[in-house]
């Protein structure tokens, strides 16, 4: 990518900081708890974790998985979808990075706030 | 140059939807009731992720930004992958804010997909938003980035 395309974005290397360090270290972190967390969710499809005063529900779908806040204790809330294809192996290889994901923006959520 | 959106007012439809129907000698260009936009930029992989942990993940921004308060404003970014019959939605992800003041931009920086492989892929972002503005709820049309960049990255 040229230097005048990288111009045009915004500039996110403050938030990526945070934001990447967060989930890194959330994954280092809670490795254990994410990996029980994948084999609950690829057996009930569904589950609900609640974690830094959030209530998150995570549901795989064919290809991927989504995660929604449905309780929080502000008022920024973030929902997210990523595609990790169809079969079981690629989600468990995924699911724990998703996880962390989705505690990352609740956590970035309740700080901003 | 960064696409932007008028926010769409049902009240200002009707207008135009009147007025085309009217002579055209009487047409008026009713100018958007609040300068409400969002802007997208173009899929690019994060530098700081890259430099610090070596991986590669191709991320899209979007910022919604208005002169009048918004309320409920949900701002969604989608990353769509180009494919051989059609594209792939590759990741999704909305923000949503109770309350945002005027003039302020509210970011959503959190789009990205990590990148499994190295086989060069296009991509492109799409951005759409819903909020209360003036207590009626009114959304943005989908907003394309302005390009479809080819990185090497496959997922």
């Amino acid at each position: 990518m040229s230097e005048e395309q990288i111009d045009r974005n915004f500039d996110d290397e403050n938030h990526d900081e945070l934001y990447f360090n967060l989930i890194h270290k959330l994954l280092t972190d809670h490795r254990d708890r994410y990996e029980l967390q994948t084999s609950r969710l690829l057996h009930d499809k569904s589950i609900i974790v609640e974690s830094q005063g959030s209530k998150l529900r995570f549901s795989l779908t064919p290809q991927g998985c989504s995660y929604s806040t449905i309780e929080s204790d502000v008022s920024t809330k973030s929902d997210g979808w990523v595609r990790m294809g169809w079969g079981r192996a690629n989600k468990r290889k995924a699911l724990p990075a998703f996880f962390a994901r989705a505690e990352a923006s609740a956590i970035i959520n309740q700080n901003s706030e | 140059m960064k696409l932007k959106s008028r926010f769409l007012f049902a009240g200002l439809f009707i207008v135009l939807v009147d007025t085309s129907m009217a002579p055209i000698a009487n047409a008026v260009i009713t100018p958007p009731i609040t300068k409400c936009h969002i802007e997208i930029d173009n899929p690019h992989f994060s530098r700081y992720i890259y430099r610090t942990k070596g991986i590669r993940a191709v991320k899209v921004n979007a910022r919604s930004i208005c002169n009048k308060p918004m309320r409920n404003l949900v701002l969604k970014v989608q990353i769509y992958k180009v494919g051989f019959l059609r594209d792939f939605l590759v990741a999704s992800e909305a923000i949503s804010a109770g309350f945002v003041i005027q003039n302020r931009g509210f970011k959503n920086e959190k789009t990205y997909v990590e990148c499994l492989g190295h086989q060069w892929s296009k991509y492109y972002g799409v951005a759409f938003a819903t909020a209360d503005v003036e207590g009626r709820q009114v959304k943005t049309l989908h907003v394309s980035s302005e390009k479809t960049n080819e990185l090497k990255c496959s997922n």
